[in-house]
């Protein structure tokens, strides 16, 4: 365990060397929360008003939250650092060291997201309480149980983005399904919460990734209930251990067909 | 004990082959078809420990591919590897602990790091002790005296600083084995010295086996005590340094000036490789002349200037690369 704190402490001190490429990230951020805290006050005409079981302050604060999510959670960086180890060969020289590949990236995700995650937390609190004003329905007592589900929605969605990394030992570009990955992240449970699509669409969702990795975190932090709670844990401990697998399968299959040439 | 056994190694990549042009783009998508290269051919070895052993070939020999193989990157078709009695492809991680590799062309180190992090962060990688990673420093900062960068971050270093705190690297978990693949490429004469120097001094001081794979003839030259040449995946040549001058320098280069122009023909044994007015090079196959035999050829008191050279174990290993 001690060799992939490392790692990730190795990993979070070379982005505190660019720090400032990290605070320039945030710009866009700004600019999406201000344009769709303006589309929500249209959307809202009266701000009493409740929609599918939000009110115009939850869903504020909701899509702020999920905006920051989708945010940290994106890293391209590092999946494309898995792509390119494969493509170009590179990975062989990190198999043979004693670790285990598709955790050294874990590693290297956390180190890679941990200074993002502290600077969107204040970036997104301090835009929130300037634009939006405080979250009505937030209690400090949630956060312990918001935490867990958090902790598990960033496990799911690396160890997702590894698996579909490492496709790169069978096809030559994953990029456009991490595209449609984000894609989906972003428009089903980031701008708009579950809840705005039909009763079908929200099932689906259920059991998907976007159910577990923006939905649950984002909407327990709103509005905090045991019951979703309960259900987004289970639903995040089911996918982690069946994502990890397929991680680890697609990896060991792929790990054997390392082909360097030249040298 | 021995330090590397191969036994029947062999190794092919399947390659997809495609038609010239559009046509065959297209072709290839209806139809595709495979090339199968043997790289590696029933290759077998031994390296005992302590020994440093040159891996050499031309370019696409099956040099990478066979130290891949040894150092558990890639797997292997056919054949037993065994590296200080490990199997690289069941016991990846257990191997990875018993051997060293520094691959030139490769960086392994965290640039943003300094050395004296970077050789913290192998140590913890390698489940080392924090006071033996400690003591190790301790001991590789005197030995390659790293005093000056050890708090430099590692892309501020010169490439040949780069290259020792590589080494120290991947010494820092105490191998048994060193892999180097092209360790000196791209350094200047200087620091191939230094690196070389303290290369054999670890050989010594910690019975360290080296498996060395270089175009440098110096390095050779400097470091080894054995060559194993491979050729189209197989070896061609597998022979102590001894046994190479013995079979292959059975020739001699006489530069020549004399006080006028002299005239020489050449006879059985001798080539003339270089002619000018009164300058001669001359190459002596000693199998059927001595050197002696030149005072026969130019009478001694028309030779203002001599100088008797090997050939080159330059000239030497392309000979064995052209005849396989």
């Amino acid at each position: 365990m001690k060799k992939y704190f490392r790692i990730f402490e190795a990993t979070l001190n070379d982005k505190l060397q660019y720090l400032g490429e990290l605070l320039s990230k945030f710009f866009g951020f700004t600019l999406m929360v201000f344009i769709f805290v303006n589309l929500w006050k249209h959307i809202y005409e009266d701000p009493n008003e409740i929609i599918n079981g939000y009110t115009f302050n939850m869903m504020l604060w909701y899509v702020l939250i999920g905006e920051a999510y989708y945010t940290v959670m994106k890293n391209r960086d590092l999946t494309r650092g898995i792509k390119e180890d494969i493509v170009f060969g590179n990975i062989a020289y990190k198999i043979n060291k004693p670790y285990f590949y598709p955790f050294y990236c874990v590693a290297q995700y956390f180190g890679n997201i941990m200074l993002k995650v502290i600077t969107s937390v204040f970036v997104a609190t301090t835009l929130g309480l300037l634009l939006i004003g405080k979250l009505e329905t937030f209690s400090l007592k949630t956060i312990p149980f918001a935490f867990i589900v958090i902790v598990f929605a960033f496990l799911i969605n690396i160890f997702l983005r590894i698996a579909i990394s490492v496709s790169s030992f069978y096809i030559e570009d994953p990029e456009p399904f991490l595209w449609v990955l984000d894609k989906f992240l972003l428009v089903f449970g980031t701008v708009f919460p579950i809840e705005m699509y039909s009763n079908t669409i929200q099932t689906i969702i259920k059991f998907t990734p976007i159910y577990t990795i923006v939905y649950g975190p984002t909407k327990l932090l709103v509005d905090f209930d045991f019951e979703i709670f309960k259900s987004v844990l289970v639903a995040q401990i089911i996918q982690l251990a069946v994502i990890v697998i397929i991680c680890c399968f697609v990896y060991r299959k792929g790990e054997k067909k390392v082909n360097v040439n030249g040298g | 004990m021995k330090a590397v056994e191969v036994k029947n190694l062999s190794k092919s990549f399947k390659t997809r082959i495609k038609e010239k042009g559009l046509k065959g783009s297209l072709k290839s998508l209806v139809k595709s078809e495979y090339e199968i290269k043997k790289a590696v051919n029933d290759i077998t070895f031994d390296v005992e420990e302590g020994e440093i052993v040159a891996f050499l070939g031309p370019n696409g020999a099956g040099k990478s591919t066979t130290i891949k193989m040894l150092t558990g990157i890639l797997e292997r078709d056919e054949g037993d590897i065994k590296i200080m009695g490990i199997d690289p492809s069941t016991d990846r991680k257990k191997l990875a602990k018993s051997i060293g590799t520094v691959f030139g062309q490769k960086e392994q180190l965290w640039t943003h790091l300094t050395p004296y992090d970077n050789f913290k962060f192998f140590g913890s990688i390698y489940d080392v002790p924090d006071d033996e990673v400690e003591e190790r420093i301790k001991e590789f900062n005197e030995l390659f005296e790293l005093d000056d960068i050890m708090n430099t971050p590692v892309r501020n270093l010169s490439l040949g600083q780069r290259i020792r705190c590589e080494i120290i690297a991947s010494l820092i978990h105490k191998p048994k084995i060193l892999f180097l693949d092209e360790p000196t490429i791209g350094l200047d004469p200087i620091v191939k010295d230094k690196i070389r120097y303290l290369i054999k001094k670890m050989n010594k001081e910690y019975n360290l086996t080296i498996f060395l794979t270089s175009h440098d003839i110096g390095d050779i030259q400097k470091l080894c005590e054995r060559i194993i040449i491979i050729n189209n995946g197989e070896i061609v040549t597998d022979d102590s340094m001894m046994e190479i001058r013995r079979k292959y320098f059975t020739k001699k280069i006489i530069k020549l000036r004399t006080n006028c122009e002299v005239d020489f023909v050449a006879k059985e044994g001798i080539d003339i490789l270089k002619r000018e007015e009164e300058y001669l090079k001359l190459s002596l196959d000693l199998k059927c002349l001595n050197v002696t035999d030149i005072f026969h050829l130019i009478p001694e008191n028309e030779i203002s200037d001599i100088s008797v050279s090997d050939v080159s174990l330059e000239s030497v290993i392309k000979e064995i690369y052209q005849s396989n």
